[in-house]
């Protein structure tokens, strides 16, 4: 699977393990300029980073980015997310390697490039150690099976935690059992002691970061937006990681001042604003025209993205473990569609979107299985919805021409 | 006062002249290698069959993939909106335009003004386009423009089980060796087209009346699987393949006072 000549693989292997190469590629980004909150995003992901790849201190559980984070950080264990590592390679131009890797080691091309990705990046031994594997069966059935995979070729433990469709009481307490059964299987295989106290703190700092993300997503109701909505693709690593862990009440807070700041002085990151639009699932990783054309040239704005909604209610530190379970359950990708559909009906009057983007991601049948009824709904409400066909791992998988046609002609539909 | 509408297909190019509601002129070429040249040339021989000199045009909008490589035009606008915007002049009762061109096929629904109201376009496969029939063409050894006629020959359709155009000329050749009759194969691959189309036309909704354009439109074999398959007759404009050109000259002459407007009053 190793490919000698590529010094660049060699090179992030080496740097990803040590701690020294840790610091300095913390130390490079933090001389870099960039805004306040990605520098506390940067250091949130090299911090996980090391304790998964260059230190021993914690176990590692890999695992995929819907089981809440509140359990690791409450639990003292390392995260490793493998779709969020997979995106994180795209941004940095690796996701070629990836892929390739991945049709290397028998992984169909039909399959979601996140997962491919993650694989080939597995195989180019671009990932940390494995003490366990944990994965939830909703949203995304393919991401349990890659991680179920992922354990077993490694000879690890993995525990899939079986989501069932809606969020009412008999379905938070089956969940909940299964989360008490997931933290004995933990103790078991990984010999971690549990301390109800530190669960509760990282419960303490979910909802606190969750208090600022809401104030970030009312501030974002602003006209002109304040933010690029490209600026915003990482939305979903923040979401799945950072609640719990002290970094992500640092993050939101540093956003909120962001934002408002922008406000208040009057500078929206986008100057060219013509028409407020609502983004459906992901956007490309990588560097790509696709959003300069749509922002820059068309002036549309995506004033919201479904992959920013923060989903679950406040938790309760005196139940945590059933307040995840509930976070788990009540995921709008969960159940059934009309739960999406009319949060984007809801964020769209919200965010008043006069249109609105669907990505449909490679290989995500996820959340493309439910076009025809988002499509219908939308416009049974008078909402324009534009399907875009791409990639937002694989650039040779984005072709710029078509969906330049269909970005402009939906503009000129809107205008 | 004259005004040009150029719409630039991945297989030929049209240009037309066009003085308040009265077609001048329009051309057809090859587009070739060079969406520029084609444009330049298809604009020459519009003018020069109208009569027109170029100093004499106010206004010219660029349309079609190649719309881009237009550089001496106005304004570029999207075949979506000037395939609407020209069926809506041709025939303003029309619902649904339907385009299948040498590499892509589009369905949009029309509103008023020849406002496009939804759209949707064939994705990353030359299934359901002029290509296909162009592939299948030279394997069975026929000429394009004859192939209609040996569709409408046909007592039976052969049935085409794949979407992809390199499986698909593999399947031909397969029929071929087992004796089915030309006239059937090519009766079959018209119906795989029209089924494919129909099925990207139930997205967007097919309502009546409605148009096909483009230059399959002249392939009366595509057309009337299409009819079957859509459950509608349709509407075939004289030239099917100057649609686009049409609707932006029309946006050209409505742009000459200097607003952005892409459609009609109630657009």
């Amino acid at each position: 699977m190793d490919d000698p000549r590529d010094i660049r693989i060699r090179l992030l292997r080496g740097l990803l393990r040590s701690p020294l190469g840790l610091r300095l590629v913390r130390a490079l980004l933090a001389g870099r300029p960039q805004k306040p909150h990605h520098h506390v995003s940067a250091d949130f992901f090299l911090e996980m980073a090391r304790g998964a790849y260059a230190s021993r201190a914690c176990p590692v559980v890999w695992s995929n980015i819907f089981v809440p984070s509140e359990l690791f950080w409450g639990l003292g264990i390392v995260p490793f997310f493998p779709e969020t590592w997979a995106g994180l390679a795209a941004s940095m131009g690796l996701s070629a390697l990836g892929v390739s890797q991945a049709a290397a080691v028998g992984y169909p091309i039909d399959l979601c490039t996140v997962h491919r990705s993650a694989a080939g990046l597995w195989a180019s031994q671009l990932f940390p150690r494995i003490d366990a594997g944990v994965a939830t069966s909703h949203a995304c059935d393919l991401a349990g099976q890659m991680l179920g995979n992922f354990a077993y070729a490694q000879g690890k433990p993995f525990f899939l935690l079986d989501v069932p469709q809606d969020d009412d009481d008999a379905s938070v307490d089956y969940l909940t059992v299964q989360l008490e059964r997931l933290i004995a299987h933990w103790r078991e295989v990984l010999g971690i002691d549990f301390d109800p106290d530190r669960l509760r703190e990282a419960i303490r700092l979910s909802n606190q970061a969750r208090a600022l993300a809401l104030e970030v997503a009312t501030l974002r109701e602003a006209e002109p937006a304040p933010l690029r909505g490209s600026g915003m693709r990482d939305q979903l690593a923040m979401l799945t990681a950072m609640f719990g862990h002290p970094s992500g009440v640092r993050y939101y807070q540093s956003l909120r001042d962001y934002t408002a700041q922008r406000i208040a002085n009057g500078q929206p990151e986008q100057t060219h604003q013509r028409v407020r639009l609502y983004w459906m699932h992901l956007m490309p990783y990588f560097e790509s025209d696709l959003l300069f054309i749509l922002e820059d040239e068309l002036g549309g704005v995506i004033a919201w993205e479904e992959i920013s909604t923060l989903w679950w209610e406040e938790l309760d530190e005196r139940e945590p473990l059933r307040s995840l379970a509930r976070k788990i359950a009540s995921l709008f990708f969960n159940g059934p569609i009309q739960r999406r559909t009319e949060m984007a009906l809801r964020l769209i009057q919200r965010y008043h979107c006069q249109g609105a983007i669907h990505f449909s991601h490679w290989g995500c049948r996820q959340s493309a299985g439910a076009l025809y009824v988002l499509r219908a709904r939308l416009r049974r409400e008078g909402v324009p919805l534009l399907i875009l066909d791409g990639d937002c791992i694989d650039p040779s998988n984005l072709p710029l021409g078509p969906l330049r046609t269909r970005l402009e002609a939906f503009m000129e539909m809107l205008v | 006062m004259y005004v040009a509408g150029i719409d630039i297909g991945s297989t030929s190019g049209e240009a037309l002249i066009l003085e308040g509601e009265r077609i001048a002129g329009w051309s057809i070429v090859d587009t070739g290698y060079s969406s520029r040249r084609a444009a330049e040339q298809a604009l020459e021989l519009a003018l020069q069959r109208s009569g027109v000199a170029r100093d004499q045009l106010r206004r010219i909008v660029a349309t079609g993939y190649g719309r881009v490589s237009v550089d001496f035009a106005d304004q570029q606008v999207t075949e979506i909106s000037c395939y609407a915007r020209g069926a809506h002049f041709l025939y303003p009762q029309v619902q649904t335009v339907i385009d299948i061109g040498g590499q892509d096929s589009k369905v949009v629904a029309v509103g008023s003004g020849g406002k496009p109201l939804d759209f949707a376009m064939n994705d990353k496969c030359a299934a359901g386009t002029g290509r296909f029939l162009e592939v299948i063409a030279r394997v069975l050894q026929l000429e394009l423009a004859e192939m209609g006629d040996w569709a409408l020959r046909a007592k039976r359709a052969a049935e085409i089980s794949s979407t992809c155009t390199v499986f698909a000329e593999s399947e031909v050749v397969t029929l071929v060796a087992d004796g089915v009759t030309r006239e059937e194969i090519v009766a079959g691959i018209c119906r795989s087209i029209a089924r494919r189309v129909a099925a990207m036309a139930a997205r967007v909704g097919v309502e009546p009346p409605v148009m096909f354009a483009g230059g399959v439109a002249r392939n009366r074999g595509v057309v009337h699987a299409l009819e079957e398959a859509l459950g509608h007759p349709l509407i075939v404009p004289e030239e099917p393949q100057i649609v686009g050109a049409l609707g932006a000259a029309l946006i050209a002459r409505d742009g000459m006072d200097g607003s952005d407007k892409l459609f009609g009053p109630q657009g």
